[in-house]
């Protein structure tokens, strides 16, 4: 049974395109160019209770589009949605009192009045239970230290304070699903691991299932055992991080310093890819040669002072698919 | 609600500045209506003393819908920044959130003088104020606020299909809203009060109802009384205006982010 389904979701949107100058100008105002912008293009997935998915992918993508639209906010073109067994669309109001949203970019904190006077209007708003909510804000002050923001004014907290209240005001009506969009987005180090420690707990204490979107690699490693990634509006890799890098940037690296260099060094299925005065570095692939074998071959040629085997990571893996869309 | 006084409170000078000048604007209005039925004794049937309860009537409902309905005056602009996110992701009425939102207590600044005209002419006519008037008072504030606001919302709606900025839908707007009802509809040409009698119903909100109160003709001898005509229009127009409002929200398109 799955908690989110999606199944060839399609949205588009109509972009003006503007020519620069002011004859640009004018023309736009009596023959605009429109240009159709397929932001999602058959976009199929679903998530099961309890998950934790990280969504990535280079800007404009359609990551939040994809939010947006399994939260409700934007109508898809075509394609069906189901959130907990409910159209967002149709049951907006039933589905959006079970789930929580953060947008990282945009506040939904009242600007000029006190962090815990947000928190009150929410408590109204999703009619929570008084109990429900102490014990919600106690959990969140134990994992978030909340209650020291408390009475200052939101726009005097810091950023990192600030998505911490964001982050509370979207969990304390225990949504079943939490959407983060760009939770750690200018964040200092300190502080997107303390998001990143929420995300874990309040994952494994309370079965949220949890879709995050981000452009920073170090949250999908830390937090998302599954991986989708999307590209001008497709889905072009679903499935566990490992089997993604793996496949994507399947070449290890190894490092050899050495007293004498062989440039002419050649071995099957491997390359040299750099060659400095002590040091070399070549490539292989795990799948066809062994490193203990490319090492014994390469001991017998020059004398190995020091090595070391460099693993893909997710960074090299998205390099690849960025580059490829 | 609450949030909305607090956020107010927040900017001293601001609110300082609103309060000389609003009711610097109201007055000033009546002045020129004084003047101008000084001058020429009367225009289209009207005393001074029907022309200050008229304006008043104007004033209070403008004030009343500032109050309550503040928001319709930024659609677009929260259209065009994506604020309709939020709005969207609370489990309650949309159109209600947004209204809720930015209420607006700078508006009893705006009703005050109009409260004061409305009273002093009230006083000059000698009107009875039996329990009918009453009922016919709230139907027409009423009904002229729920038209204000349909005219408004309208306008803002616009912005979710095109982009628009406020500065100019605004200022069409407000031209319409207050210029419309600072002068009696019975001043202007025919085509005109048809216009804002029928397309734009400005005419219900103050000119017909203070003629019913007053006891004269209308242009067009609208056969039920004007004044419960005035509700019934202000509802009617209010709900084209929301069905409008909702029909844009289905394609409202959000930001990129």
């Amino acid at each position: 049974m799955s908690i989110i389904k999606a199944v060839h979701l399609r949205k588009r949107f109509i972009v003006k395109k503007k020519e620069p100058g002011l004859k640009g100008a004018l023309k736009g105002i009596f023959a605009p160019k429109k240009i159709i912008i397929n932001a999602l293009d058959d976009v199929s997935f679903s998530m099961k209770k309890g998950e934790i998915i990280g969504l990535i992918g280079p800007n404009g993508a359609g990551k939040s589009t994809t939010i947006k639209i399994l939260t409700g906010i934007l109508q898809p073109l075509s394609g069906e949605v189901e959130v907990m067994g409910l159209n967002p669309q149709k049951k907006r109001a039933e589905v959006v009192s079970r789930i929580g949203v953060v947008f990282g970019q945009r506040s939904q904190l009242y600007w000029d009045i006190r962090l815990g006077e947000s928190f009150e209007l929410f408590r109204r708003i999703y009619r929570i239970p008084d109990e429900e909510y102490n014990a919600n804000l106690e959990l969140m002050d134990s994992l978030l230290g909340i209650r020291r923001l408390i009475d200052i004014p939101v726009r005097q907290l810091s950023l990192g304070q600030r998505m911490r209240g964001e982050i509370v005001s979207a969990v304390l009506h225990s949504p079943d699903i939490l959407f983060l969009d760009e939770p750690t987005i200018g964040l200092d180090i300190q502080a997107k691991r303390n998001i990143r420690k929420f995300i874990r707990e309040i994952n494994q204490k309370k079965k949220t299932t949890i879709i995050l979107t981000t452009h920073d690699l170090g949250d999908v490693q830390e937090l998302c055992p599954r991986l989708v990634v999307i590209n001008k509006g497709k889905i072009i890799e679903d499935g566990a991080l490992d089997a993604i890098v793996h496949r994507l940037a399947p070449e290890r690296i190894l490092q050899i310093d050495t007293d004498k260099v062989k440039k002419d060094f050649t071995y099957p299925h491997c390359k040299m890819i750099k060659c400095e005065e002590n040091k070399m570095w070549i490539s292989f692939n795990r799948e066809n040669v062994s490193a203990s074998k490319l090492i014994a071959a390469l001991s017998a040629e020059v004398r190995i002072n020091d090595l070391q085997v460099k693993e893909p990571d997710i960074e090299d893996a998205i390099e690849q698919i960025y580059g490829e869309g | 609600m609450r949030c909305a006084v607090q956020s107010w409170f927040e900017y001293p000078l601001e609110m300082l500045c609103w309060i000389i000048f609003i009711p610097l604007y109201s007055f000033g209005g009546l002045l020129l209506l004084k003047v101008i039925s000084t001058q020429f004794s009367e225009i289209g049937g009207w005393t001074f003393h029907g022309l200050a309860f008229f304006y008043g009537l104007g004033i209070v409902t403008h004030g009343l819908h500032v109050i309550f309905f503040f928001a319709v005056w930024h659609t677009n602009y929260m259209v065009l920044n994506g604020e309709f996110d939020r709005i969207l992701l609370y489990p309650m009425n949309p159109f209600f959130m947004f209204i809720i939102q930015s209420f607006n207590i700078a508006g009893y600044i705006d009703i005050t003088p109009g409260i004061i005209i409305f009273t002093y002419a009230c006083l000059k006519l000698n009107l009875d104020w039996n329990a009918v008037a009453i009922l016919k008072l709230i139907a027409v504030l009423i009904g002229g606020t729920l038209i204000r606001t349909g005219i408004f919302m309208i306008a803002g709606a616009i912005g979710f299909f095109r982009d628009t900025r406020n500065a100019v839908t605004n200022f069409m707007v407000d031209f319409l809203a207050y210029n419309t009802t600072a002068f009696p509809l019975n001043i202007y040409p025919y085509g005109i009060q048809v216009i804002l009698t029928f397309l734009i119903p400005v005419g219900f909100i103050n000119t017909y109802p203070a003629q019913d109160f007053m006891g004269m003709d209308n242009t067009f001898s609208i056969p039920i009384n004007l004044s419960l005509c005035t509700l019934l229009v202000g509802i009617a127009f209010f709900l084209l205006a929301y069905g409008f409002f909702r029909f844009g929200l289905k394609h409202y398109k959000s930001t990129g982010s």
